[in-house]
């Protein structure tokens, strides 16, 4: 192959360093995400309602609390934050498995 | 990387319009679905060029990316539309253009693609995103969202521009709002190993990314006017034809991200 009398290949551009993008700190950014996250947090308006539950459902209510606290670290959680996630859990569970969610087993059974 | 089933997110970004980053987030797609991988693509770029590719008249759509973006009851899911080729899109129109506008209003709007991503996490095995050719705040979205980004570069001089801006960019977001990015690699498209151009900047960018620790895909996307043509039969080429080289080439960059090499 014949030699090329072409000048030597150099891109200068590629050496030097650019302006940033995002003209914002790191601490900006998080102070945001900090303030949509205890926007989120915000408690819902609560409405109290009275069920009767036997005693061991009680308990097992403070066992649930004892246990995210021992041995998860949840510290900022109550009776009534853990009765309401698992009733909504329970609702998740019987909306997408019907016949097989553990609502329609316990009951179902108990009714026939 | 966190559980199992967590997908691994491939940006594919270039500031450099016309460098093939819509052909190859669209063919890597198609070739990880048809891997039997649970796939997402996501088009970040108001052209909609992924819809496009795939046939759909994106102006006929009922919703889009746009509208998880902007609109906090909407989630990427309800936008979400299934293709003919086992893969999933979450399509762009130009209504997204105007997300430029909106997104800057928001709060920590860097990451608010992140953040819509997460409730369908744990749907996908991949999710890869298109992005525009610009560095604006829809990019900076997709890669605030991704592990890893892949950077296609048209093999011909002028593309070289704006490399290291990209890289500094890159940087940027690393520093601000995602440590933990990583490059996964410089694909270099169009290549036409029968002009000197095309050799010698490939030559340079070799070098370039082993002084600077880069991965350089060892495949080349050659030129071909079938890519060009894919479209029109509303197919991914690597779908339409898979006997064509340019198929076989992204089949060989697909392997190297399916078998975690990049
Ligand atoms: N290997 C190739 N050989 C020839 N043409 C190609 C190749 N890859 C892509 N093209 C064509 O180049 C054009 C630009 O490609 P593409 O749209 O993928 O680039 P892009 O980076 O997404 O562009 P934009 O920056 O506008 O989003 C298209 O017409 C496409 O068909
Ligand atoms: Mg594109």
């Amino acid at each position: 192959m014949a030699k090329s009398k072409r000048p030597a290949f150099v891109f200068p551009e590629l050496e030097s360093r650019g302006r940033r993008t995002i003209l914002r700190t790191t601490e900006e950014v998080s102070a945001e995400l900090n303030a949509l996250h205890e926007a989120e947090e915000e408690p819902k308006e609560r409405v109290k309602v009275t069920y009767r539950f036997q005693p061991e459902a009680v308990e097992a209510v403070e066992d649930i609390r004892r246990i995210l606290r021992r041995q998860h670290g949840v510290r900022k959680v109550n009776r009534e934050d853990i009765a309401q996630a698992a009733v909504l859990e329970a609702l998740r569970d019987l909306e997408s498995n019907g016949p097989s969610s553990f609502l329609a087993r316990e009951f179902g059974e108990a009714a026939s | 990387m966190a559980g199992a089933s967590q997908p691994t997110i491939i940006a594919v970004a270039n500031q450099k319009g016309g460098v093939a980053k819509t052909t190859t987030a669209v063919n890597l797609t198609a070739l990880l679905a048809l891997a039997g991988k649970r796939v997402l693509l996501v088009d970040m770029d108001p052209q909609g060029g992924c819809a496009v590719c795939l046939g759909m008249d994106t102006e006929a759509l009922e919703r889009s990316i746009y509208d998880a973006l902007v609109k906090p009851e909407v989630g990427i899911a309800d936008v979400v539309v299934p293709t003919a080729f086992d893969f999933d899109l979450a399509p762009a129109n130009i209504d997204l253009a105007g997300a430029e506008i909106e997104l800057k209003q928001a709060l920590a709007a860097e990451t608010v693609l992140q953040r819509k991503l997460k409730p369908v996490l744990d749907k996908y095995d991949y999710i890869v995103i298109d992005t525009p050719p610009s560095l604006g705040i829809l990019t900076v979205n997709s890669l605030t969202a991704a592990d890893k980004v892949l950077i296609p570069i048209s093999a011909e001089y002028m593309a070289l521009r704006g490399l290291r801006m990209l890289l500094d960019t890159l940087e940027n977001v690393r520093e601000v709002t995602n440590p933990g990015l990583k490059i996964m690699g410089i694909l270099a498209t169009r290549y036409d190993g029968r002009t000197i151009n095309s050799r010698e900047v490939y030559e340079y960018l070799r070098e370039f990314c082993e002084r600077e620790g880069l991965h350089l895909f060892p495949q080349v996307i050659k030129q071909s006017v079938r890519f060009a043509e894919a479209p029109g039969y509303q197919t991914p080429l690597v779908i339409w034809r898979k006997d064509l080289d340019g198929a076989k080439q992204y089949q060989k960059v697909a392997e190297e991200v399916i078998n975690g090499e990049v």
